[in-house]
């Protein structure tokens, strides 16, 4: 008589890597000290800036208003990338613990608006306040500079937002949106098994 | 972090399990694995209710692996079948038991995940809420699934 396999003895016996604790608290550890030593230098190097700015404005009391509005809007788009950063660093896992497999879909299709949001209508905002901030600012000193130069400091300021605006602001956006596309297509597919 | 130790070392078997059976490749698998005991641990202030762990662990276990898929186009996990064979050989794992890893390889994802889940004895219940299906046809499909694994494991192997 030919013998059975039976299905649930084979799984059980399935050789599975022994859990080793301590290599999974190690590895932990380093993941939360290296995002812990990232977020506080990301706050302490912007801090400072902002503190410096700051300090420039009141210690250096700027001649025309057009310094100071650049100083206000460039602290202003720091303050708003500071807090926006500080939000988001949690890590975005709360729709794999709480929900089923079908509301994990309609979590990443909120998610991707929301990411949508970051990307277009906060960093708009962001690179209009800074850009504006700083040509502002750049407007008091251009003044005193001889002949063209103004216009050669001007160019290169714009020239590097122009580069970060067209260039490096869409890559980022669509690298990201490409990747959150492809998990929700991905899911879509799989949810024809569920009819 | 004791609690949470033991969770891990209870659990990390049957997850991984469920795993390998959803994605067939045994690195891939841990590091699934890995992630899902990560998230545990960076969520576990959420989890009060022990008698709910079960559910709680293997449902992250499920959406994580449900977002797997976007490695199989670079890997195709399940024709690295060669690769496994000498992975076996090297582990002494039965041809079996790798037959019927191939066999639940060969199932729709989701079936993966159902016959997975029962052969860790999660209550269909459980399952139902997990993938959002009636208990009625978590028991239907599960059944219909046995006996295509059954059928699968008896034929004449053509491996190794």
């Amino acid at each position: 008589m030919e013998h059975k396999p039976n299905i649930e003895q084979l799984w059980q016996q399935a050789a599975a890597p022994a859990p080793d604790w301590q290599q999974f608290a190690s590895q932990l550890a380093a993941m939360e000290t290296k995002k812990r030593n990232e977020k506080n230098r990301v706050n302490f190097l912007l801090g400072v800036t902002i503190a410096f700015v700051a300090f420039i404005a009141i210690a250096y009391w700027p001649m025309q208003w057009s310094t100071l509005a650049g100083i206000v809007l460039t602290e202003a788009s720091m303050l708003l990338y500071l807090w926006q950063y500080n939000r988001h660093t949690k890590v975005r896992s709360e729709g794999l613990v709480s929900a089923n497999a079908c509301e994990y879909l309609s979590y990443l299709h909120a998610e991707r608006k929301k990411q949508h949001f970051l990307g277009t209508k906060l960093m708009t905002a962001y690179f209009l306040l800074l850009g504006t901030g700083i040509l502002l600012y750049m407007w008091e000193f251009v003044l005193r500079m001889p002949g063209w130069y103004g216009w050669l400091a001007y160019a290169l300021a714009m020239g590097w937002f122009a580069l970060n605006w067209f260039v490096f602001k869409p890559r980022i956006i669509q690298k990201k949106e490409a990747e959150m596309n492809k998990y929700i297509q991905q899911l879509e597919a799989l949810q024809q098994q569920w009819s | 972090m004791s609690s949470f130790q033991q969770l891990y070392e209870a659990y990390w078997p049957r997850i991984y399990r469920v795993c390998l059976a959803y994605v067939g490749d045994r690195e891939w698998a841990k590091d699934v694995c890995q992630e899902c005991f990560e998230i545990a641990w960076r969520q576990r202030e959420q989890f009060r209710d022990e008698a709910l762990m079960s559910s709680w662990i293997f449902r992250i276990a499920v959406n994580l692996c449900l977002r797997q898929l976007k490695r199989e186009e670079k890997r195709a996990g399940w024709e690295a079948e060669h690769h496994e064979r000498q992975q076996m050989q090297r582990e002494r794992r039965t041809e079996l038991e790798l037959r019927l890893f191939d066999a639940i390889g060969q199932l729709p994802e989701l079936d993966r995940l159902l016959i997975s889940l029962h052969l860790e004895q999660i209550p269909q219940q459980q399952m139902g809420e997990m993938l959002n299906l009636s208990h009625a046809n978590v028991r239907v499909r599960i059944h219909r699934i046995k006996e295509q694994l059954q059928k699968l494991l008896e034929e004449p192997s053509h491996g190794a």
